[in-house]
Protein backbone atom coordinates (compact mmCIF):
# COMPACT_ATOMS: atom_id res chain seq x y z
CA UNK A 1 0.00 0.00 0.00
CA UNK A 2 1.42 3.03 -0.91
CA UNK A 3 -0.91 5.53 1.44
CA UNK A 4 0.54 8.23 3.24
CA UNK A 5 0.92 7.73 6.75
CA UNK A 6 -2.24 9.92 8.84
CA UNK A 7 -0.24 10.08 12.26
CA UNK A 8 3.39 10.10 13.45
CA UNK A 9 4.21 8.81 16.95
CA UNK A 10 7.82 9.28 19.34
CA UNK A 11 6.50 8.60 22.73
CA UNK A 12 8.76 7.54 25.94
CA UNK A 13 7.68 6.14 29.14
CA UNK A 14 8.31 3.95 32.08
CA UNK A 15 8.03 0.18 31.89
CA UNK A 16 9.11 -1.56 35.33
CA UNK A 17 12.12 1.30 35.86
CA UNK A 18 13.50 1.19 32.63
CA UNK A 19 12.49 3.70 29.54
CA UNK A 20 10.75 2.49 27.07
CA UNK A 21 10.49 4.37 23.51
CA UNK A 22 7.77 3.53 20.99
CA UNK A 23 8.36 5.77 17.64
CA UNK A 24 6.20 5.00 14.77
CA UNK A 25 4.04 6.21 11.52
CA UNK A 26 0.49 5.47 11.75
CA UNK A 27 -0.89 4.30 8.30
CA UNK A 28 -4.37 4.10 6.87
CA UNK A 29 -6.45 1.14 7.12
CA UNK A 30 -6.09 -1.62 9.58
CA UNK A 31 -2.95 -1.54 11.54
CA UNK A 32 -1.70 -4.41 13.98
CA UNK A 33 0.39 -3.51 17.09
CA UNK A 34 1.24 -6.91 17.98
CA UNK A 35 3.45 -8.08 20.26
CA UNK A 36 4.26 -10.96 23.56
CA UNK A 37 2.13 -10.02 26.93
CA UNK A 38 4.03 -7.60 28.93
CA UNK A 39 5.29 -5.62 25.30
CA UNK A 40 4.14 -2.10 26.34
CA UNK A 41 0.74 -2.19 24.04
CA UNK A 42 -1.90 -1.81 26.33
CA UNK A 43 -0.05 1.19 27.97
CA UNK A 44 0.60 2.58 24.50
CA UNK A 45 -2.85 2.40 23.27
CA UNK A 46 -3.54 4.09 26.86
CA UNK A 47 -0.87 6.84 25.97
CA UNK A 48 -2.24 7.50 22.75
CA UNK A 49 -6.13 7.78 23.82
CA UNK A 50 -4.86 10.07 26.79
CA UNK A 51 -5.55 7.99 29.31
CA UNK A 52 -2.17 7.21 30.69
CA UNK A 53 -0.37 11.24 31.14
CA UNK A 54 2.59 10.14 32.67
CA UNK A 55 4.62 9.95 29.02
CA UNK A 56 6.52 12.35 26.67
CA UNK A 57 7.23 12.48 23.38
CA UNK A 58 4.78 13.49 20.29
CA UNK A 59 1.50 12.41 18.86
CA UNK A 60 0.31 13.95 15.74
CA UNK A 61 -3.17 12.51 14.05
CA UNK A 62 -4.44 13.64 10.89
CA UNK A 63 -1.92 16.84 10.52
CA UNK A 64 -3.13 18.21 14.74
CA UNK A 65 -0.70 17.53 17.86
CA UNK A 66 -1.87 15.96 20.88
CA UNK A 67 1.18 15.70 22.45
CA UNK A 68 4.24 17.81 22.49
CA UNK A 69 6.17 17.61 25.88
CA UNK A 70 7.95 21.31 26.78
CA UNK A 71 5.96 22.98 23.35
CA UNK A 72 2.37 22.80 24.04
CA UNK A 73 -0.08 21.75 26.33
CA UNK A 74 -1.03 18.16 25.66
CA UNK A 75 -4.56 17.73 24.37
CA UNK A 76 -6.67 15.57 26.65
CA UNK A 77 -8.77 12.39 26.26
CA UNK A 78 -12.08 14.63 25.55
CA UNK A 79 -10.35 16.34 22.86
CA UNK A 80 -8.34 13.55 21.15
CA UNK A 81 -10.96 11.80 19.12
CA UNK A 82 -9.55 8.50 19.25
CA UNK A 83 -11.79 5.48 20.15
CA UNK A 84 -10.67 3.08 22.44
CA UNK A 85 -12.18 -0.63 22.91
CA UNK A 86 -10.85 -2.10 25.84
CA UNK A 87 -10.56 -6.35 26.34
CA UNK A 88 -13.65 -5.67 28.34
CA UNK A 89 -16.32 -4.32 26.51
CA UNK A 90 -17.60 -2.26 29.81
CA UNK A 91 -20.91 -1.46 28.02
CA UNK A 92 -22.79 0.36 30.48
CA UNK A 93 -25.17 -1.56 32.41
CA UNK A 94 -27.42 1.06 33.21
CA UNK A 95 -28.55 1.71 30.01
CA UNK A 96 -29.62 -0.42 27.06
CA UNK A 97 -27.45 -0.66 24.10
CA UNK A 98 -29.26 2.01 22.08
CA UNK A 99 -28.46 4.37 25.33
CA UNK A 100 -24.84 3.20 25.64
CA UNK A 101 -24.22 3.67 21.97
CA UNK A 102 -25.69 7.14 22.11
CA UNK A 103 -24.83 8.64 24.81
CA UNK A 104 -21.37 9.22 23.33
CA UNK A 105 -22.39 8.86 19.98
CA UNK A 106 -22.24 12.15 16.81
CA UNK A 107 -23.12 10.13 14.14
CA UNK A 108 -26.42 11.09 11.87
CA UNK A 109 -29.36 8.71 11.91
CA UNK A 110 -28.95 6.88 8.78
CA UNK A 111 -24.65 6.93 9.67
CA UNK A 112 -25.87 4.92 12.76
CA UNK A 113 -28.31 2.69 10.84
CA UNK A 114 -25.31 1.58 8.04
CA UNK A 115 -23.27 1.62 11.36
CA UNK A 116 -26.22 -1.31 12.70
CA UNK A 117 -26.15 -2.93 9.19
CA UNK A 118 -22.48 -3.58 8.99
CA UNK A 119 -22.30 -4.80 12.45
CA UNK A 120 -25.71 -6.72 12.42
CA UNK A 121 -26.48 -4.72 16.14
CA UNK A 122 -29.79 -3.32 15.26
CA UNK A 123 -31.87 -6.18 16.41
CA UNK A 124 -29.76 -5.40 19.94
CA UNK A 125 -31.03 -1.71 20.71
CA UNK A 126 -33.37 -2.73 23.54
CA UNK A 127 -31.46 -5.02 25.25
CA UNK A 128 -29.64 -4.42 28.57
CA UNK A 129 -25.35 -5.04 28.21
CA UNK A 130 -26.35 -7.82 30.87
CA UNK A 131 -28.56 -10.42 27.88
CA UNK A 132 -25.87 -9.94 25.76
CA UNK A 133 -23.58 -12.54 24.91
CA UNK A 134 -19.84 -12.01 24.88
CA UNK A 135 -19.56 -11.47 20.70
CA UNK A 136 -22.58 -9.23 21.19
CA UNK A 137 -21.09 -7.38 23.41
CA UNK A 138 -17.89 -6.97 21.35
CA UNK A 139 -20.07 -5.44 18.51
CA UNK A 140 -22.21 -3.38 20.67
CA UNK A 141 -18.59 -2.11 21.82
CA UNK A 142 -17.05 -1.38 18.88
CA UNK A 143 -20.22 0.22 17.16
CA UNK A 144 -20.39 2.66 20.33
CA UNK A 145 -16.54 3.78 19.54
CA UNK A 146 -17.29 4.09 16.12
CA UNK A 147 -20.66 6.42 16.57
CA UNK A 148 -18.49 9.06 18.33
CA UNK A 149 -16.36 9.03 14.85
CA UNK A 150 -13.28 9.09 15.88
CA UNK A 151 -10.15 10.12 14.22
CA UNK A 152 -8.29 6.83 15.23
CA UNK A 153 -9.75 3.28 16.45
CA UNK A 154 -8.10 1.89 18.85
CA UNK A 155 -8.63 -1.58 19.89
CA UNK A 156 -7.63 -3.45 22.53
CA UNK A 157 -7.45 -7.68 22.20
CA UNK A 158 -11.13 -6.56 21.64
CA UNK A 159 -11.27 -10.89 20.13
CA UNK A 160 -10.03 -12.02 23.99
CA UNK A 161 -12.29 -14.78 25.25
CA UNK A 162 -14.39 -15.20 22.22
CA UNK A 163 -14.73 -18.75 20.62
CA UNK A 164 -12.93 -19.00 16.83
CA UNK A 165 -15.98 -18.05 14.88
CA UNK A 166 -16.62 -14.67 16.69
CA UNK A 167 -13.18 -14.30 16.31
CA UNK A 168 -13.50 -14.80 12.90
CA UNK A 169 -16.86 -12.52 12.49
CA UNK A 170 -14.93 -9.43 14.39
CA UNK A 171 -12.05 -9.66 12.43
CA UNK A 172 -14.00 -9.62 9.41
CA UNK A 173 -16.06 -6.80 11.18
CA UNK A 174 -12.73 -4.58 11.88
CA UNK A 175 -11.76 -4.60 8.61
CA UNK A 176 -15.08 -3.94 6.87
CA UNK A 177 -15.45 -0.83 9.21
CA UNK A 178 -12.09 0.63 8.51
CA UNK A 179 -12.23 0.51 5.02
CA UNK A 180 -15.73 1.67 4.53
CA UNK A 181 -15.95 4.02 6.87
CA UNK A 182 -12.22 5.40 6.18
CA UNK A 183 -11.68 5.28 9.87
CA UNK A 184 -7.88 3.80 10.75
CA UNK A 185 -7.90 1.39 13.31
CA UNK A 186 -5.11 0.09 15.38
CA UNK A 187 -5.54 -3.20 16.37
CA UNK A 188 -3.75 -4.57 19.89
CA UNK A 189 -3.02 -8.37 19.58
CA UNK A 190 -0.56 -10.78 20.76
CA UNK A 191 -2.46 -13.43 18.08
CA UNK A 192 -0.65 -13.61 15.04
CA UNK A 193 -3.55 -15.14 13.54
CA UNK A 194 -5.91 -11.57 14.49
CA UNK A 195 -2.62 -9.93 12.19
CA UNK A 196 -3.21 -12.29 9.30
CA UNK A 197 -6.94 -12.18 9.06
CA UNK A 198 -7.31 -8.08 10.00
CA UNK A 199 -4.32 -6.18 9.69
CA UNK A 200 -2.90 -4.20 6.15
CA UNK A 201 0.28 -3.20 8.55
CA UNK A 202 2.18 -4.23 11.18
CA UNK A 203 4.16 -2.99 14.14
CA UNK A 204 6.03 -5.76 16.03
CA UNK A 205 6.57 -4.27 19.98
CA UNK A 206 8.77 -6.02 22.25
CA UNK A 207 9.85 -4.25 25.61
CA UNK A 208 8.13 -1.24 24.87
CA UNK A 209 9.95 -0.82 21.42
CA UNK A 210 9.09 -1.08 18.25
CA UNK A 211 11.42 -3.76 16.68
CA UNK A 212 9.37 -3.94 13.28
CA UNK A 213 7.38 -1.57 11.34
CA UNK A 214 5.99 -2.42 7.45
CA UNK A 215 2.88 -4.42 6.00
CA UNK A 216 1.86 -7.67 7.27
CA UNK A 217 3.44 -9.19 5.00
CA UNK A 218 7.32 -8.11 5.89
CA UNK A 219 6.39 -7.89 9.31
CA UNK A 220 5.46 -11.59 9.11
CA UNK A 221 8.39 -12.79 7.18
CA UNK A 222 10.82 -10.85 9.69
CA UNK A 223 12.89 -13.14 12.34
CA UNK A 224 12.08 -11.33 15.28
CA UNK A 225 8.59 -12.08 14.58
CA UNK A 226 8.98 -15.65 15.13
CA UNK A 227 10.58 -15.60 17.55
CA UNK A 228 9.11 -13.08 19.70
CA UNK A 229 5.61 -14.71 18.87
CA UNK A 230 6.78 -18.43 19.13
CA UNK A 231 6.22 -19.13 15.27
CA UNK A 232 7.49 -22.64 14.17
CA UNK A 233 6.27 -22.10 10.60
CA UNK A 234 5.34 -18.28 9.34
CA UNK A 235 5.14 -18.92 6.13
CA UNK A 236 4.46 -16.83 2.83
CA UNK A 237 1.56 -14.23 2.46
CA UNK A 238 0.49 -13.63 -0.93
CA UNK A 239 -2.27 -11.21 -2.59
CA UNK A 240 -4.07 -13.04 -5.24
CA UNK A 241 -6.85 -12.18 -8.30
CA UNK A 242 -9.77 -14.16 -8.84
CA UNK A 243 -9.40 -14.99 -12.32
CA UNK A 244 -11.74 -17.80 -12.86
CA UNK A 245 -13.24 -21.01 -11.63
CA UNK A 246 -12.06 -24.89 -13.60
CA UNK A 247 -13.66 -27.93 -11.38
CA UNK A 248 -14.67 -26.63 -8.34
CA UNK A 249 -11.44 -24.62 -8.01
CA UNK A 250 -10.38 -21.15 -7.96
CA UNK A 251 -8.01 -19.92 -10.58
CA UNK A 252 -6.13 -17.11 -8.81
CA UNK A 253 -3.19 -14.78 -10.37
CA UNK A 254 -0.18 -13.78 -8.65
CA UNK A 255 2.11 -11.70 -10.72
CA UNK A 256 2.47 -13.88 -13.60
CA UNK A 257 1.82 -17.04 -12.10
CA UNK A 258 -1.40 -18.76 -11.59
CA UNK A 259 -2.31 -20.80 -8.40
CA UNK A 260 -5.63 -22.96 -7.89
CA UNK A 261 -7.16 -22.77 -4.98
CA UNK A 262 -10.39 -24.06 -3.02
CA UNK A 263 -13.55 -22.33 -4.05
CA UNK A 264 -15.46 -20.92 -1.35
CA UNK A 265 -17.12 -18.93 -3.61
CA UNK A 266 -15.32 -15.60 -3.51
CA UNK A 267 -16.40 -13.69 -6.79
CA UNK A 268 -14.38 -13.20 -10.12
CA UNK A 269 -12.07 -9.92 -9.59
CA UNK A 270 -11.95 -10.49 -5.40
CA UNK A 271 -8.76 -9.70 -4.16
CA UNK A 272 -7.48 -12.62 -1.54
CA UNK A 273 -4.80 -12.28 1.11
CA UNK A 274 -3.34 -16.15 0.91
CA UNK A 275 -1.20 -18.21 3.08
CA UNK A 276 1.49 -21.50 2.20
CA UNK A 277 3.30 -22.75 5.20
CA UNK A 278 6.80 -23.42 4.25
CA UNK A 279 6.22 -26.84 5.34
CA UNK A 280 3.59 -27.13 2.67
CA UNK A 281 6.07 -26.19 -0.18
CA UNK A 282 7.97 -29.16 -2.01
CA UNK A 283 10.71 -28.71 -4.79
CA UNK A 284 11.54 -30.39 -8.00
CA UNK A 285 14.28 -29.78 -9.98
CA UNK A 286 11.44 -30.69 -12.77
CA UNK A 287 7.90 -29.69 -13.56
CA UNK A 288 6.06 -33.20 -12.91
CA UNK A 289 3.17 -34.59 -15.23
CA UNK A 290 0.63 -36.82 -13.60
CA UNK A 291 0.96 -36.17 -10.28
CA UNK A 292 -2.33 -34.59 -7.72
CA UNK A 293 -0.15 -31.27 -6.97
CA UNK A 294 -1.82 -28.83 -9.32
CA UNK A 295 0.61 -25.95 -8.43
CA UNK A 296 3.79 -25.97 -10.10
CA UNK A 297 5.62 -22.13 -9.80
CA UNK A 298 9.36 -22.07 -11.20
CA UNK A 299 11.21 -19.96 -8.67
CA UNK A 300 15.02 -19.45 -8.23
CA UNK A 301 16.77 -20.01 -4.78
CA UNK A 302 17.43 -16.54 -3.17
CA UNK A 303 19.16 -18.18 -0.10
CA UNK A 304 19.17 -21.42 2.40
CA UNK A 305 18.63 -21.28 5.78
CA UNK A 306 19.68 -24.40 8.17
CA UNK A 307 18.12 -24.94 11.64
CA UNK A 308 18.94 -27.75 13.91
CA UNK A 309 16.57 -30.04 12.01
CA UNK A 310 15.82 -28.61 8.75
CA UNK A 311 16.57 -26.25 5.75
CA UNK A 312 14.63 -23.40 5.10
CA UNK A 313 14.94 -22.14 1.26
CA UNK A 314 13.67 -19.08 -0.06
CA UNK A 315 12.66 -18.67 -3.39
CA UNK A 316 11.89 -16.10 -5.50
CA UNK A 317 9.35 -16.57 -8.08
CA UNK A 318 10.69 -16.37 -11.81
CA UNK A 319 7.33 -14.95 -13.68
CA UNK A 320 6.34 -12.61 -10.45
CA UNK A 321 9.25 -11.71 -8.80
CA UNK A 322 6.86 -12.86 -4.93
CA UNK A 323 8.89 -14.69 -2.85
CA UNK A 324 7.99 -18.04 -1.20
CA UNK A 325 9.64 -20.12 1.78
CA UNK A 326 9.96 -24.38 1.28
CA UNK A 327 10.80 -25.50 4.97
CA UNK A 328 12.52 -29.49 3.58
CA UNK A 329 14.68 -31.78 5.43
CA UNK A 330 18.39 -31.28 5.88
CA UNK A 331 19.04 -34.88 3.79
CA UNK A 332 16.57 -33.58 0.97
CA UNK A 333 18.77 -30.71 0.88
CA UNK A 334 22.11 -32.17 0.39
CA UNK A 335 20.84 -34.69 -1.93
CA UNK A 336 19.26 -32.72 -4.10
CA UNK A 337 22.56 -30.35 -3.69
CA UNK A 338 20.27 -27.39 -3.39
CA UNK A 339 22.45 -23.71 -3.11
CA UNK A 340 21.35 -20.29 -4.22
CA UNK A 341 21.12 -19.62 -7.91
CA UNK A 342 19.04 -23.24 -8.64
CA UNK A 343 16.31 -22.92 -10.34
CA UNK A 344 13.13 -25.45 -8.73
CA UNK A 345 9.34 -26.06 -9.40
CA UNK A 346 7.47 -25.07 -5.81
CA UNK A 347 4.86 -28.09 -5.52
CA UNK A 348 2.22 -26.79 -3.73
CA UNK A 349 -1.17 -28.07 -3.27
CA UNK A 350 -3.96 -26.63 -3.42
CA UNK A 351 -5.82 -27.61 -0.38
CA UNK A 352 -2.68 -26.38 1.57
CA UNK A 353 -3.15 -22.66 0.87
CA UNK A 354 -5.02 -20.89 2.87
CA UNK A 355 -7.34 -17.75 2.16
CA UNK A 356 -6.96 -15.47 5.19
CA UNK A 357 -8.81 -12.28 3.67
CA UNK A 358 -11.43 -11.74 0.58
CA UNK A 359 -12.04 -7.69 -0.83
CA UNK A 360 -14.53 -8.82 -3.39
CA UNK A 361 -14.15 -5.16 -5.03
CA UNK A 362 -9.94 -5.22 -4.89
CA UNK A 363 -9.49 -4.31 -1.48
CA UNK A 364 -10.98 -0.80 -1.35
CA UNK A 365 -14.49 -1.41 0.13
CA UNK A 366 -15.74 -4.01 2.87
CA UNK A 367 -14.26 -6.91 3.10
CA UNK A 368 -15.23 -10.60 4.19
CA UNK A 369 -13.62 -13.84 5.45
CA UNK B 1 -53.62 0.96 71.21
CA UNK B 2 -50.95 3.58 71.04
CA UNK B 3 -51.19 5.89 73.63
CA UNK B 4 -50.57 9.84 73.20
CA UNK B 5 -47.10 9.52 74.28
CA UNK B 6 -46.60 6.81 72.39
CA UNK B 7 -48.03 8.43 68.72
CA UNK B 8 -46.15 11.34 69.41
CA UNK B 9 -42.86 9.94 69.89
CA UNK B 10 -43.37 7.97 67.12
CA UNK B 11 -44.49 10.59 64.99
CA UNK B 12 -41.56 12.83 65.91
CA UNK B 13 -39.11 10.31 65.50
CA UNK B 14 -40.30 9.60 62.12
CA UNK B 15 -40.25 13.30 61.23
CA UNK B 16 -36.83 13.80 62.79
CA UNK B 17 -35.26 10.51 61.11
CA UNK B 18 -36.71 11.29 58.01
CA UNK B 19 -35.68 14.41 57.75
CA UNK B 20 -32.22 13.95 59.05
CA UNK B 21 -31.68 11.13 56.05
CA UNK B 22 -33.02 13.33 53.03
CA UNK B 23 -30.92 16.32 54.05
CA UNK B 24 -27.74 14.46 54.64
CA UNK B 25 -27.95 12.30 51.65
CA UNK B 26 -27.42 14.82 49.08
CA UNK B 27 -24.30 15.73 50.82
CA UNK B 28 -23.17 12.28 51.61
CA UNK B 29 -23.17 11.49 47.97
CA UNK B 30 -20.77 13.99 46.90
CA UNK B 31 -18.56 13.54 49.59
CA UNK B 32 -18.54 9.99 49.05
CA UNK B 33 -18.10 10.86 45.39
CA UNK B 34 -15.56 13.70 45.86
CA UNK B 35 -13.66 11.13 48.26
CA UNK B 36 -13.95 8.16 46.09
CA UNK B 37 -12.94 9.74 42.34
CA UNK B 38 -9.86 12.17 43.63
CA UNK B 39 -7.03 12.32 45.05
CA UNK B 40 -5.79 15.43 47.19
CA UNK B 41 -3.65 16.40 50.00
CA UNK B 42 -5.28 16.27 52.92
CA UNK B 43 -7.54 13.87 52.02
CA UNK B 44 -6.85 11.80 55.21
CA UNK B 45 -7.64 14.60 57.26
CA UNK B 46 -10.96 15.29 55.53
CA UNK B 47 -12.12 10.93 55.34
CA UNK B 48 -10.62 11.26 59.65
CA UNK B 49 -13.11 14.14 59.98
CA UNK B 50 -16.03 12.59 58.82
CA UNK B 51 -15.66 9.80 60.85
CA UNK B 52 -15.57 11.34 63.43
CA UNK B 53 -19.19 11.01 64.93
CA UNK B 54 -18.61 7.37 64.51
CA UNK B 55 -15.87 7.00 66.88
CA UNK B 56 -16.67 9.40 69.49
CA UNK B 57 -19.40 8.79 72.00
CA UNK B 58 -22.18 10.37 70.42
CA UNK B 59 -22.89 12.65 73.88
CA UNK B 60 -19.83 14.22 72.81
CA UNK B 61 -21.10 15.21 68.82
CA UNK B 62 -24.21 16.59 71.03
CA UNK B 63 -21.80 18.53 73.46
CA UNK B 64 -20.10 20.26 70.10
CA UNK B 65 -23.51 21.07 68.54
CA UNK B 66 -24.60 22.69 71.67
CA UNK B 67 -21.19 24.66 72.25
CA UNK B 68 -21.43 25.65 69.06
CA UNK B 69 -25.07 26.40 68.12
CA UNK B 70 -26.70 27.21 71.68
CA UNK B 71 -28.40 30.71 71.14
CA UNK B 72 -25.98 31.77 74.50
CA UNK B 73 -23.00 32.82 71.91
CA UNK B 74 -21.75 33.05 68.80
CA UNK B 75 -23.16 31.53 65.67
CA UNK B 76 -26.19 30.31 68.04
CA UNK B 77 -27.26 33.87 68.98
CA UNK B 78 -26.95 35.07 65.04
CA UNK B 79 -29.40 32.05 64.62
CA UNK B 80 -31.99 32.74 67.08
CA UNK B 81 -31.66 36.35 66.12
CA UNK B 82 -33.01 34.92 62.90
CA UNK B 83 -35.03 32.97 64.40
CA UNK B 84 -33.69 29.66 62.99
CA UNK B 85 -31.99 28.26 66.40
CA UNK B 86 -32.14 24.68 66.22
CA UNK B 87 -31.15 23.87 69.67
CA UNK B 88 -34.09 22.77 71.83
CA UNK B 89 -36.15 22.11 68.62
CA UNK B 90 -36.91 18.63 66.70
CA UNK B 91 -34.51 20.50 64.27
CA UNK B 92 -32.28 20.15 66.65
CA UNK B 93 -32.89 16.61 66.91
CA UNK B 94 -32.71 16.01 63.04
CA UNK B 95 -29.47 17.93 62.96
CA UNK B 96 -27.92 15.57 65.58
CA UNK B 97 -29.01 12.40 63.91
CA UNK B 98 -28.49 13.55 60.47
CA UNK B 99 -24.26 14.23 61.54
CA UNK B 100 -24.37 10.72 63.49
CA UNK B 101 -25.94 8.96 60.64
CA UNK B 102 -23.33 11.02 58.39
CA UNK B 103 -20.58 8.96 58.11
CA UNK B 104 -22.14 5.66 58.11
CA UNK B 105 -24.10 7.02 54.87
CA UNK B 106 -20.24 8.37 53.11
CA UNK B 107 -18.82 4.85 53.97
CA UNK B 108 -21.51 2.89 52.28
CA UNK B 109 -21.99 4.87 49.48
CA UNK B 110 -18.24 5.52 49.06
CA UNK B 111 -18.06 1.99 48.79
CA UNK B 112 -20.27 1.76 46.04
CA UNK B 113 -18.50 4.19 44.10
CA UNK B 114 -15.13 2.76 44.64
CA UNK B 115 -16.82 -0.89 42.96
CA UNK B 116 -17.11 1.01 39.70
CA UNK B 117 -14.80 -0.83 37.04
CA UNK B 118 -12.44 1.88 35.95
CA UNK B 119 -13.31 0.95 32.83
CA UNK B 120 -16.73 2.86 32.62
CA UNK B 121 -14.51 5.93 33.25
CA UNK B 122 -11.96 5.52 30.55
CA UNK B 123 -14.67 4.25 28.03
CA UNK B 124 -16.37 7.81 29.10
CA UNK B 125 -13.55 9.39 29.00
CA UNK B 126 -12.85 8.86 25.34
CA UNK B 127 -16.45 9.16 24.34
CA UNK B 128 -16.09 12.65 25.55
CA UNK B 129 -19.16 12.36 28.01
CA UNK B 130 -19.52 15.22 30.04
CA UNK B 131 -18.79 14.56 33.92
CA UNK B 132 -22.04 15.58 35.56
CA UNK B 133 -24.06 13.54 32.47
CA UNK B 134 -21.33 10.12 33.89
CA UNK B 135 -22.56 10.59 37.39
CA UNK B 136 -26.10 11.08 36.57
CA UNK B 137 -26.68 8.43 33.59
CA UNK B 138 -23.32 5.83 34.67
CA UNK B 139 -21.80 6.35 38.34
CA UNK B 140 -25.14 7.22 40.26
CA UNK B 141 -27.77 4.26 39.01
CA UNK B 142 -24.46 2.01 39.63
CA UNK B 143 -24.28 3.12 43.10
CA UNK B 144 -27.58 2.61 43.85
CA UNK B 145 -27.59 -0.80 45.49
CA UNK B 146 -24.87 1.08 47.74
CA UNK B 147 -27.06 4.37 48.01
CA UNK B 148 -30.14 2.60 49.17
CA UNK B 149 -27.89 0.65 51.90
CA UNK B 150 -26.70 3.61 53.10
CA UNK B 151 -29.78 5.48 53.38
CA UNK B 152 -31.26 2.81 55.25
CA UNK B 153 -28.08 2.26 57.61
CA UNK B 154 -28.37 6.31 58.46
CA UNK B 155 -32.31 6.37 58.99
CA UNK B 156 -31.59 3.33 61.20
CA UNK B 157 -28.96 5.41 62.77
CA UNK B 158 -31.00 8.45 63.05
CA UNK B 159 -34.38 7.22 64.54
CA UNK B 160 -31.72 5.08 67.18
CA UNK B 161 -30.13 7.90 68.51
CA UNK B 162 -30.11 9.23 71.57
CA UNK B 163 -27.03 10.62 73.24
CA UNK B 164 -26.17 13.56 70.77
CA UNK B 165 -29.75 14.24 70.76
CA UNK B 166 -30.62 14.31 74.68
CA UNK B 167 -27.37 16.53 74.58
CA UNK B 168 -28.48 19.22 71.71
CA UNK B 169 -32.13 18.97 71.88
CA UNK B 170 -32.96 17.66 75.24
CA UNK B 171 -36.06 15.49 76.13
CA UNK B 172 -39.52 17.87 76.05
CA UNK B 173 -42.36 15.26 75.41
CA UNK B 174 -44.09 16.28 72.31
CA UNK B 175 -41.24 18.38 70.97
CA UNK B 176 -37.53 16.54 70.90
CA UNK B 177 -38.80 13.35 72.84
CA UNK B 178 -38.23 10.87 69.91
CA UNK B 179 -38.92 6.93 70.42
CA UNK B 180 -35.33 6.31 72.55
CA UNK B 181 -35.84 8.98 74.77
CA UNK B 182 -39.37 8.52 75.67
CA UNK B 183 -38.37 4.83 76.28
CA UNK B 184 -35.61 6.12 78.08
CA UNK B 185 -38.12 8.39 80.27
CA UNK B 186 -39.88 5.59 80.41
CA UNK B 187 -37.54 3.09 82.01
CA UNK B 188 -36.33 5.68 84.50
CA UNK B 189 -39.89 6.40 86.12
CA UNK B 190 -40.50 3.99 88.97
CA UNK B 191 -43.28 1.46 87.45
CA UNK B 192 -42.90 2.32 83.75
CA UNK B 193 -41.55 -1.36 83.03
CA UNK B 194 -44.87 -1.94 80.76
CA UNK B 195 -44.56 1.35 78.97
CA UNK B 196 -40.99 0.90 78.04
CA UNK B 197 -41.88 -2.77 76.87
CA UNK B 198 -44.00 -0.78 74.52
CA UNK B 199 -42.04 1.35 73.43
CA UNK B 200 -38.99 -1.12 73.36
CA UNK B 201 -40.97 -3.03 70.86
CA UNK B 202 -43.04 0.37 69.00
CA UNK B 203 -38.91 0.84 67.81
CA UNK B 204 -39.12 -2.18 65.75
CA UNK B 205 -42.29 -1.00 63.44
CA UNK B 206 -40.22 2.24 61.63
CA UNK B 207 -36.66 -0.59 61.60
CA UNK B 208 -38.31 -3.57 59.96
CA UNK B 209 -40.64 -1.10 57.87
CA UNK B 210 -37.13 0.78 56.19
CA UNK B 211 -35.69 -3.04 56.16
CA UNK B 212 -38.60 -4.39 53.65
CA UNK B 213 -38.69 -1.03 51.96
CA UNK B 214 -35.13 -1.13 51.21
CA UNK B 215 -35.35 -4.73 49.99
CA UNK B 216 -37.72 -4.12 47.97
CA UNK B 217 -36.00 -1.85 46.01
CA UNK B 218 -32.44 -3.64 45.62
CA UNK B 219 -34.30 -6.41 44.25
CA UNK B 220 -36.80 -3.79 41.33
CA UNK B 221 -33.05 -2.34 40.65
CA UNK B 222 -31.26 -5.89 40.18
CA UNK B 223 -34.11 -6.80 37.67
CA UNK B 224 -33.38 -3.61 36.13
CA UNK B 225 -29.96 -3.39 35.64
CA UNK B 226 -30.03 -7.81 34.94
CA UNK B 227 -28.35 -10.95 36.77
CA UNK B 228 -24.97 -8.88 36.16
CA UNK B 229 -25.00 -5.64 37.61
Amino acid sequence: MTAAPIGKVDVCWAINGTQAHAAFTLMPGVTALIGPSGAGKTTLARILSGLKHSASGMIELHGKTLLQTGVDTPVFEKARNIGLVMQSPALFPTMNVYENIMLGGKTSPNELDTLLEITGTASLLERMPATLSGGEARRVAIVRAMAAKPGLLILDEPMNGLDPKRRREIMALVRSLAHSSGTPVLLITHQLEEMLFAADHALLINGGQIVAAGTVENVLTTPETSSLLGIDDAGSLLTATVSGREDHLLVTSIGGDTLYIADDGEPIGAMLRLRIMARDIALSPLHLDGISVLNQLQGEITAIEHTDRDAVIKLCLVKSGLTLQSRITKKSCTAMKLMAGNTLFCLIKAVAVKELISDPSGGTESSRI
Amino acid sequence: MLTSVEIAALGLSLKVALTATIVALPFAIATAYWLARTEFRGKIFIDTLIHIPLVVPPVVVGYLLLVTLAPTGGLGAWLADMGLSPAFKWQGAALASGLMAFPLMVRSIRQAFEAEPSTYNDVAHTLAIPYWTRFRRISLPLAYSGILSGTVLGFARAIGEFGATITFAANIPGLTQTLPLALYSAAQAPGGEDAAARLALLCLIPALASLFASEWLYRRAKRRLGANA
